[in-house]
């Protein structure tokens, strides 16, 4: 599946002048639970240790959001947010896979961010920022045994 | 394939969630909560509208 960079809006500021945009790699996906389902913008996010979405997205999907249990997470600048976890089901394009995903009513900055643990080790993904593409193919277990004599 | 440009369209909107129409060329709903656009989105159309936070414009995002 090839999915195109998304270019959004953003206001020059003194490092950057002239910018008024920046490609970002969001991709659309479905977040379900159960019968209940949200497409959202999610942003493929290699530095992310696992899948996050707001709180509140829980919530609209029917999830008892904090009786979930909790993992603390940290990014930039030491600021700690907490997490809630549930078993959700994600679908990109045909493809539908069950996630241990985060939900945390704090900031995100994003619709939901589809990190290492239950993103990128179900999926080969190429970055290919020149031609303002992503590149996302499901691992066979062909692929996955010969991924593990490469590296 | 060349991005998707959303610029013009998500310029007013930064800080805010919105819903989408499926061909991305309208904001179907806004709102500062996501529970807000969930609600009008579902009074508003019968398709599935695709839901994204616009990050503030004076703000870079990191990962």
């Amino acid at each position: 599946m090839k999915f195109p960079y998304q270019e959004r809006p953003r206001s020059p500021s003194p490092a950057f002048p002239n910018a008024t945009s920046y490609l970002v790699p969001f991709i659309p996906i479905i977040v379900k639970n159960g019968s209940k389902k949200v497409e959202v913008d999610a942003l493929v996010d290699s530095g992310a240790s696992g899948c996050l979405f707001p709180g509140m997205l829980g919530i609209a999907l029917g999830l008892e959001v904090h009786k979930g249990p909790t993992q603390q997470i940290t990014g930039l600048g030491h600021k700690e947010i907490t997490a809630h976890f549930h078993n959700i089901t994600l679908k990109l394009g045909n493809i539908e896979w069950k996630v241990y995903a985060g939900f945390s009513f704090d900031y995100l900055g994003a619709t939901g961010l589809l990190g290492q643990r239950g993103f990128f080790d179900n999926f080969r993904v190429i970055f290919d920022r020149s031609a303002e593409c992503i590149i996302i193919k499901k691992r066979t277990i062909i692929q996955q045994l010969f991924t593990m004599m490469d590296c | 394939m060349k991005a998707l440009k959303l610029a013009e369209l998500l310029r007013n909107y930064g800080g805010k969630w919105v819903a989408l129409n499926r061909a991305r060329t309208q904001v179907l709903a806004s709102g500062r909560s996501l529970e807000e656009v969930l609600t009008f989105a579902d009074k508003i159309t019968s398709e599935r509208p695709i839901i994204s936070f616009v990050s503030p414009l004076d703000l870079e995002f990191v990962g």
